[in-house]
């Protein structure tokens, strides 16, 4: 058997998928002992697991440091990289919306000021609705773009809603859902094809009896 | 050339060279071009190409010009052949493009070939042998992935997507997403009965006696079948000279349909993560060019793509002859030519140096090997 490489997203989300792998029998004691370790392996599941930053795990995957990985529908949209989708996980559910504030018109005479931290899925939405807009690329605290008037609107990540509310914001538009997906590099999947493709039906099958459950 | 018993390169030059050979042997006429054409050239064509960003310059006589990021159209707008004949070329050139868009900008050495004109099944057959050798020869754990756009073309006939959903079956199909197909499904873009087509079919990759029996199931109409037949007949040609078994029927494979038809396909070497080569045939460029109908096909090995592949000429390093400044000059010529002349490489300096791996002083005395 071949050793999968899996890249795992730093944080909540990232533990979440892990206990997947784990359910779906890839489990790998050494990844809970704690201390600076980078890289965890399990011989006898044939895994070896490694900690990255959620938007480089569609990086690892592309270029084949990892077989196999777990990264956001919004990484995926923004950075297009050329990669195998093989699975919607359900999990780290949320949207990627327009929003504004409250009182906010758009007034199509005037260029559109977007803030954002996705300037490509930002452009590719304002170009369907060929509309000229302004991006302004931010790198976090988007929401506070559109109130000290740097943006007439944010395009961002919205999972409850409740910064958006506390800051007197709100949703326009969804423009697409976010979930977690589960990605493979083309070339492993083509060399490591069995370890891939079991490894996939078996997470299919934990997400289908997870709906069930509901 | 010491290529190794089993006929592994054992470097990119080597590559180079070999698969030269190779074509040559096929019959295949060396085709050699300028490093520009005319930028509207590429511009009339420019979705054939894999980048819209092509260095641009303007000659003496106020024409733009573009450094060439491609080979296949120039190759295409010269072909000459006679009726029933083709004109076969291979090539090894740089082309000069950014790899995505916002990339910069890279020199590229490809060799391929490319065979325009009349073209039989054989011809086929022979460009589709000549690329599993090709790969062969750079690596043996190598796999050819093979899809025939023909195939998937009678799919989507019989689902008649509007063009915002074939875009994106296109593109579902080509990251095998199932979730974006059975997401087509659920809006009623795409009946249940032919999403689960596409979703089959989007998942296939594996050999070609795996594949028949599902492609078989998919067997709806006249270009299914079509396609489906000269898979089998092309799987049968490899499997008589011993080829068959690096093949992969694998649909996510796709090119852009304007240009390309029948079949495509891409070479893999296990330990780079990128397509090493691609190809297909491209009967459409054509007559998109305005030539008169005829048949294409061809492929391209992307060198530079190889570079971390082989393990990299170990350069010896040279031995240090240093003299004594009261020598005369001609004498030390003489004396490193007698050490070149056995076989050394010999660097010549009068100052010692830390470092040198191997030190030979010349004196009045004579010649003193320090390592001896």
């Amino acid at each position: 058997m071949q050793m999968l490489n899996i890249a795992l997203p730093k944080g909540r989300l990232g533990e979440k998928v892990l206990a997947m792998f784990e359910n779906a029998g890839r489990s790998c004691p050494a990844i809970h002992e704690g201390g600076r370790k980078l890289i965890f392996e399990n011989e006898a599941t044939g895994v070896r697991y490694f900690w990255v930053k959620p938007s480089d795990v569609a990086i690892y995957v592309e270029r084949g440091a990892a077989d196999i990985g777990v990264a956001g529908k919004d990484i995926l949209e923004e950075y297009s990289p050329d990669i195998y989708e093989l699975l919607d996980l359900g999990l780290g559910k949320c949207r990627m919306c327009v929003a504004g504030k409250k009182d906010f018109t758009d007034d199509r005479e005037k260029t559109l000021r977007v803030a954002t931290k996705f300037p490509h899925i930002a452009r590719a939405h304002y170009a369907r609705q060929s509309r000229q807009i302004d991006i302004i690329k931010l790198n976090g605290s988007i929401e506070i773009a559109p109130i000290l008037s740097l943006s007439d609107v944010i395009v961002d990540i919205v999972e409850t809603g409740t910064t958006l509310l506390e800051n007197d914001l709100t949703v326009l538009e969804t423009i697409l859902p976010i979930s977690a997906r589960l990605i493979a590099n083309k070339v492993s999947y083509l060399f490591k094809n069995k370890e891939i493709t079991d490894l996939t039906k078996q997470m299919e099958a934990l997400c289908e009896n997870r709906s069930d459950a509901k | 050339m010491n290529t190794r018993a089993d006929g592994v390169f054992q470097s990119a030059d080597e590559a180079r060279q070999g698969l030269c050979h190779l074509y040559r042997q096929c019959g295949y006429r060396h085709y050699k071009m300028s490093k520009f054409e005319e930028y509207d050239f590429y511009a009339k064509n420019k979705n054939f190409l894999v980048s819209n960003n092509i260095i641009t310059f303007t000659d003496p006589d106020g024409r733009l010009m573009a450094l060439k990021p491609d080979i296949t159209l120039s190759i295409v707008k010269n072909a000459r052949w006679q009726k029933g004949g083709a004109e076969k070329v291979y090539y090894t050139e740089s082309v000069y493009r950014a790899e995505k868009d916002g990339g910069e900008f890279r020199e590229i050495t490809q060799t391929g070939l490319e065979c325009v004109g009349d073209l039989s099944l054989y011809d086929t057959a022979e460009v589709l042998l000549l690329a599993v050798q090709s790969l062969e020869k750079i690596s043996k754990d190598s796999l050819l992935t093979l899809s025939h756009l023909g195939f998937l073309e009678g799919l989507l006939d019989a689902a008649a997507p509007d063009e915002q959903t074939r875009s994106e079956v296109l593109r579902a199909i080509s990251e095998k997403n199932m979730p974006a197909l059975r997401a087509l499904c659920e809006k009623k873009a795409l009946s249940a009965e032919n999403g689960s087509r596409l979703m089959t079919l989007a998942g296939l990759c594996g050999s070609f006696p795996e594949a028949e029996p599902i492609l078989q199931n998919l067997n709806i109409n006249e270009k299914t079948n079509d396609a489906l037949s000269t898979l089998h007949k092309l799987y049968d040609a490899l499997r008589a000279v011993g080829a068959a078994e690096k093949l992969r029927v694998d649909f996510s494979l796709l090119n852009d349909m304007r240009y390309y038809n029948g079949i495509v396909f891409r070479g893999y070497i296990n330990g780079v993560p990128q397509g090493v080569l691609a190809g297909g045939s491209y009967d459409r460029l054509l007559s998109e060019m305005g030539k008169e109908p005829a048949n294409a096909i061809g492929f391209a090995i992307y060198l530079d793509l190889l570079e971390r592949l082989f393990p990299g000429e170990k350069d010896d390093e040279p031995v240090l002859l240093q003299y004594d400044s009261h020598l005369s000059i001609g004498e030390v010529l003489k004396e490193a030519q007698a050490l070149r002349e056995k076989g050394m490489r010999v660097r010549v300096q009068n100052t010692d140096e830390d470092g040198a791996t191997r030190c030979i002083r010349l004196t009045k005395e004579g010649i003193s090997d320090a390592n001896a």
